[in-house]
C-alpha cells in the first residue's frame, strides 16, 4: 500500500473521530450507569463493608465509604461515610480513537459491527481497572490513615496502587484501543507494510 | 438454518488468517506481551524518585521554557516558572504535569519500536524521530491548553481529559506506522526475495 493510502487511512480517522467522540459523550449517562454497577461488585468483593454505596451524577460516579471515627466525633444518629469523586470517562477516552480506527479500516458488513462491540466489551475491565485504582489511590494514599485503620495495607500493596493507578489513568485509556484495532486489524497493517509478515513470521 | 450456517462461515473467513498474507494471531500476541513488559519496565523507572529529580523534571522544566519561548513570539505577557506557565496579564497558569511532558506517550512508542524485529541502527533512528515528533505535538498541546483555559475552562478540560490524549496517541500510532512502512530490508530479506 502506497504511503498516501495511509495518509488517505489517518484523514478517515480524524473524519470519523468527532463523531465517534459525540456518541462517546452522548451515550456517557448510560455506560456510566453500567460502570457503576460493574464498579459496585467489583468494590464489595475486593473490600467487603467497605463501600457504602455508589451514586451517580450524570456521567461521575460518588463512591461513598464506611470510614472510622471516634464515636465522640460523630453526631448521634449518622454515620460517617466519605464520598470519593470519580469521572469514569477518564479511563475510557481513548474509545472514541478506537471506533474511528475501526471505522476508517476497510468495512465489511459482518467484521466491522463485531468489531465494534468487542472494543465495547474488551475495554470496560480496563475502565474498571483504572476506576477501582482510583479509588484505592484516593482512599489509602490521599485520605488521613485514621479514617481507614479499619483497612491494613503493606507498604508494597500501597507502591502497587500507585503504579496501578499511574498505568490506570496516563497508559491503559489509550493504549487499550490501539492494541486491539492492531490486533483485529492485522491483515490491513500488512498491507501498509508488506514486508512485515515475513519479518515477523520468520521462525 | 443454512442462513445461519453461511452467515458463520462468513464471519469465521472474515477472522481466519490467510496464511501467506497475514500475521498469526500467536505472533501479535507474543508481540504485545514483550511490548507490555517493557512498557511497565520503563514505566516504573519513570516513577523513580531518582529518575523523577534527575531526568523527568528538568526536562518538564525544559519543556516549559521552550513551549514560553515560543508564545512570547506573539504574546510578550507569558512567562514560566519550572513547570508553571503563566499568563502575566490575567494571572492564569497551567502546570505541566506527569502525564502531560509526552514522557509516556514516548515510552509507549519506544517499547513498540524496542521488541519490534528491526536493526538496533533503525530502531534508534524511530526512536529519535519519535521523540521530536510527539514532542512538537505535546508542545502545541501546551500551548494550546494554556489559551483554550483563558477562554473556556469547560473547553479546557475536555481538551485535557479526553481529546489530546487521543490525539498524542494517535500520533504515536501514525509515527510507528510510517516507521514500520520505512522498514529496511536486511541482507538476509533480500536473499530470501531473489530465492522468491
Amino acid at each position: 500500500m502506497p504511503i498516501n493510502s495511509l495518509a488517505l487511512f489517518i484523514l478517515k480517522v480524524f473524519l470519523w473521530l468527532p463523531l465517534c467522540y459525540w456518541g462517546w459523550y452522548y451515550t456517557a449517562n448510560e455506560t456510566t450507569l453500567a460502570i457503576a454497577y460493574l464498579t459496585e461488585i467489583l468494590l464489595n468483593s475486593s473490600f467487603p463493608l467497605l463501600i457504602s454505596d455508589i451514586e451517580q451524577v450524570n456521567t461521575h460516579l460518588d463512591i461513598v465509604v464506611n470510614i472510622t471515627l471516634p464515636a465522640a466525633q460523630v453526631p448521634k444518629g449518622m454515620v460517617a461515610e466519605l464520598p470519593i469523586p470519580i469521572n469514569p470517562l477518564i479511563y475510557n477516552h481513548g474509545l472514541p480513537l478506537g471506533l474511528s480506527l475501526i471505522l476508517a479500516s476497510p468495512f465489511s458488513y459482518c467484521k466491522t459491527p463485531l468489531n465494534l462491540v468487542l472494543i465495547l466489551l474488551i475495554s470496560i475491565p480496563f475502565q474498571l481497572f483504572g476506576i477501582c485504582f482510583e479509588f484505592m489511590k484516593t482512599l489509602f494514599l490521599q485520605t488521613p490513615k485514621e479514617l481507614t485503620s479499619h483497612v491494613k495495607l503493606d507498604s508494597w500493596q500501597l507502591d502497587g496502587i500507585a503504579v496501578g493507578y499511574q498505568m490506570g489513568s496516563l497508559v491503559l485509556p489509550t493504549v487499550v484501543p490501539i492494541i486491539i484495532w492492531l490486533f483485529l486489524y492485522r491483515d490491513f497493517i500488512v498491507q501498509f507494510v508488506p514486508t512485515l509478515q515475513k519479518i515477523i513470521n520468520k521462525p | 438454518m443454512q442462513s445461519k450456517a453461511s452467515l458463520a462461515n462468513l464471519i469465521a473467513s472474515d477472522y481466519k488468517s490467510h496464511d501467506e498474507n497475514t500475521l498469526s494471531a500467536l505472533t501479535m500476541f507474543k508481540f504485545f506481551l514483550y511490548f507490555s513488559t517493557v512498557q511497565l519496565c520503563l514505566f516504573s523507572l519513570e516513577k523513580l524518585n531518582s529518575t523523577r529529580e534527575l531526568v523527568i523534571i528538568p526536562f518538564t522544566e525544559k519543556l516549559a521554557q521552550i513551549s514560553t519561548w515560543l508564545i512570547q513570539i506573539f504574546d510578550d505577557q507569558v512567562i514560566s516558572n519550572g513547570i508553571i506557565l503563566q499568563h502575566l496579564e490575567n494571572g492564569f497558569s497551567v502546570s505541566i504535569e506527569s502525564g502531560c511532558n509526552g514522557v509516556e506517550a514516548l515510552m509507549i512508542l519506544a517499547s513498540a519500536m524496542l521488541v519490534f524485529p528491526a536493526p538496533w541502527l533503525f530502531k534508534l533512528q524511530g526512536i529519535i524521530i519519535g521523540f521530536i515528533a510527539v514532542e512538537l505535538l505535546n508542545i502545541v498541546r501546551i500551548i494550546s491548553l494554556f489559551y483554550l483555559g483563558q477562554w473556556s475552562l469547560v473547553a479546557f478540560e475536555w481538551a485535557h481529559l479526553y481529546i489530546w490524549e487521543a490525539l498524542i496517541m494517535l500520533d504515536v500510532l501514525i509515527i510507528f506506522l510510517c516507521w514500520l512502512k520505512f522498514l529496511p530490508d536486511t541482507p538476509e530479506r533480500v536473499t530470501e526475495k531473489h530465492a522468491d
